[in-house]
């Protein structure tokens, strides 16, 4: 209707009619702010191995590093004809060892000082989300509580999209906030504190906009504030600002070509720090429908400057100091294929990628750190969807 | 489905080709649609469910038929048995095709053949208890076909175009000029002329009303409207009509205040949310979507 016009979204009449008929596909694209029709219950694993380090980058401890297993679990189910409610379930178990410090080698070249190979933590994460739908968007409210041996967070996020009137646009906003609790396990390795606390806070705004039957593109702007202890407690020469702002630009294009019946991606991330830290992120995919499956491969880049406090060879007689390789300069490509199959009420995903990084590799200038990590990830998935 | 139909589609020239294809894969759909849901056709699915009225047998049911079932169930619910898709056995007492009418006489034991309240549905399928029952899914059939034909549209990414199904319409987006899409009400006096246009875009219209299809009952024109109650013709308005988000929707509340009399087809209406208009059989044009329309000169 031209102007304003009453949908009856406030009609448990319509609504009623609305929840039956939300089960058939032809008011699913339509009616796409509508809670699912289906309840899904999945499942995920990952796995996630770093390579060991090079003989010559360790000056003393074990080469090998970190090895992650990530199981996750979620339900999502309709609740009445205008609320869905969703818990995930998620844990995480490492093992393994990470650097300690940089010293100077034998060499006089810097050389990692590792943890030592007996790491072992184990973290899990629950979260529930509760989501109300109108006619023309949703918005969803998230609390989620982590817990390892030394770390814990509690976090809440509340989001919101709508649609405009003829759907080829969206708005999308969100805040979050996080309260989190360092207690560092103290037999691991020296640490220097008992108990620190860290809140973080985020707001982010988006559009995208589909532009015709075969391009939509997208633009956010991100900006999250950290206040509180964001030292690695179990890093030797690390003492960071108690303050953290980010901001991050985010934009990506999807580009259909019918008759390949295969869908372009391009996503570039502008991230930038109040520690000094400015990062470029693009990534090409490429999405292949073939009947009941989708093949999707896809290259990743990234590069980024130093952190102002990061060195090397940590100065701790600076006010702050770091030899993080996470703060250093570097580049970075990930190569990686996902593979998706449709069968019946149920959907397999696997996902393999490879990570690795180099110091020359980034655009930006800086010296290299001895202990940049390189990885290969691997997931397998299931989801079911019944009435 | 018993009625003249246009798709429009508007699009940029190197997409001819595209909505070409499309517009035949709509005609397909909806033919599969009518193939599965008319009482004409005797392979239909519902003329198999209405074969097995009386007998043991539940008819098993694809999810849309069901879904559309579930959706009767729930209307027939939610206006106390005003919407009734069993009443269709009442045109053996009301003949609207053939002009005619049989044997009033008969109309208490043709009544005992309509309830909703006698279709079993369940997990086996779909089974009328009675022998001699029909359902007949014309109050939302053409309704969910247009539905249908606009979820293929967006589908295929246009966001423009306008689907008419004898009436039952779906705006999508704006016409070819920018502008939302003129949609003229029909006069029930003369129904070869509108008597208001409305604008529309991205909604559904539906219009019911009894006006188009009468028989002549003594010295009186009668509505094919039946009400499912007392199987007689009912005294309600000349024509109502709804926007709604869906054409389903807008059809099934337009159908259902015309079954009643004026005054709680009004409640009714105002019940739904929604907008609409309705012509009294004075004449009288009344409703929130008056405010938006134009009276033609």
């Amino acid at each position: 209707m031209s102007g304003h016009t009453r949908t009856g979204i406030d009609s448990p009449l319509v609504r009623s009619i609305s929840a039956t008929l939300s089960a058939l596909p032809a008011y699913q694209s339509a009616l796409a702010d509508a809670p699912p029709a289906y309840t899904e219950v999945g499942i995920r694993h990952s796995y996630y191995t770093e390579d060991s380090l090079d003989a010559s980058a360790v000056t003393f401890g074990s080469r090998s590093r970190y090895d992650i297993d990530v199981t996750q679990l979620w339900i999502e189910a309709p609740v009445g004809g205008s609320w869905s409610v969703a818990l995930d379930v998620q844990n995480d178990a490492m093992s393994g060892a990470s650097p300690w410090f940089v010293g100077v080698g034998l060499d006089g070249e810097p050389g990692v000082v590792m943890s030592g190979a007996s790491i072992k933590d184990n973290r899990v994460e629950v979260g529930v989300t509760t989501r109300y739908f109108w006619a023309d968007g949703n918005a969803g409210l998230a609390i989620s509580h982590s817990d390892e041996d030394d770390y814990r967070a509690l976090s809440f996020a509340f989001d919101a999209s709508w649609n405009s009137d003829d759907n080829a646009r969206t708005w999308t906003a969100s805040a979050s906030r996080s309260n989190d609790t360092v207690t560092p396990v103290k037999e691991r390795i020296p640490v220097f504190i008992d108990e620190e606390s860290l809140q973080t806070q985020s707001l982010y705004f988006g559009v995208s906009q589909i532009l015709s039957r075969t391009q939509i593109v997208r633009i956010g702007l991100s900006y999250t504030m950290s206040e509180g202890y964001l030292t690695d407690p179990y890093k030797f020469a690390d003492h960071r600002p108690e303050d953290h702002d980010r901001w991050t630009l985010s934009s990506g294009y999807r580009q259909f070509y019918s008759a390949l019946d295969g869908a372009l991606q391009v996503d570039y991330r502008l991230y930038s720090d109040s520690w000094g830290t400015d990062s470029h992120t693009l990534e090409v995919g490429w999405h292949q429908n073939l009947g009941r499956h989708v093949l999707a491969p896809y290259l990743r880049y990234y590069t980024q400057s130093e952190a102002d406090f990061f060195s090397p060879i940590a100065d701790r007689e600076a006010d702050y100091y770091a030899d993080d390789y996470r703060l250093s300069s570097y580049g970075a490509l990930t190569a990686g294929l996902r593979w998706t199959v449709q069968l019946g009420d149920w959907q397999i995903e696997t996902q393999a990628e490879r990570y690795q990084s180099d110091g020359e590799w980034g655009l930006f200038s800086g010296e290299e750190a001895p202990a940049l990590v390189d990885f290969w990830r691997a997931t397998v998935g299931l989801t079911w969807r019944f009435d | 489905m018993g009625g003249p139909a246009q798709i429009r589609l508007v699009h940029t020239p190197p997409e001819t080709h595209t909505a070409k294809n499309l517009l035949e894969t709509i005609r397909h759909r909806l033919l599969e649609i009518e193939a599965k849901l008319s009482r004409y056709q005797p392979d239909s699915l519902l003329s198999q469910i209405n074969r097995r009225a009386g007998s043991c047998i539940h008819t098993a049911l694809d999810t849309e038929t069901r879904q559309l079932l579930e959706t009767c169930r729930t209307l027939w619910g939610e206006s106390d048995g005003v919407f009734d898709p069993t009443a269709g056995v009442l045109r053996q007492i009301w003949d609207f095709q053939s002009n005619s009418i049989g044997d009033p006489a008969r109309l208490p034991e043709v009544l005992e053949l309509v309830g909703f309240e006698e279709v079993s549905l369940n997990h086996e399928g779909v089974l009328l208890k009675k022998n001699g029952m029909e359902l007949d899914l014309g109050g939302i059939g053409k309704e969910y076909a247009a539905d249908v034909a606009a979820s293929l549209i967006r589908q295929a990414g246009f966001t423009r175009g306008l689907v008419d199904l004898a009436g039952d319409i779906v705006a999508l987006g704006e016409n070819h000029l920018g502008k939302p899409w003129d949609i003229g009400i029909r006069d029930p006096e003369t129904p070869t002329q509108s008597l208001v246009t409305l604008r529309l875009e991205n909604a559904a219209i539906a219009t019911s009303g009894g006006y188009y299809r009468t028989l002549r009952h003594g010295p009186n024109q009668v509505s094919h409207l039946l009400n499912p109650r007392t199987g007689l013709p009912v005294k309600g308005p000349s024509s109502v009509s709804v926007v709604a988000p869906h054409c389903l929707i807008a059809g099934a509340v337009s159908t259902v205040a015309c079954l009643q009399p004026i005054d709680t087809a009004r409640e009714w209406l105002e019940r739904s949310g929604l907008d609409w208009l309705m012509i009294a059989p004075s004449g009288d044009v009344a409703g929130p979507l008056l405010e938006r329309s134009r009276i033609p000169l």
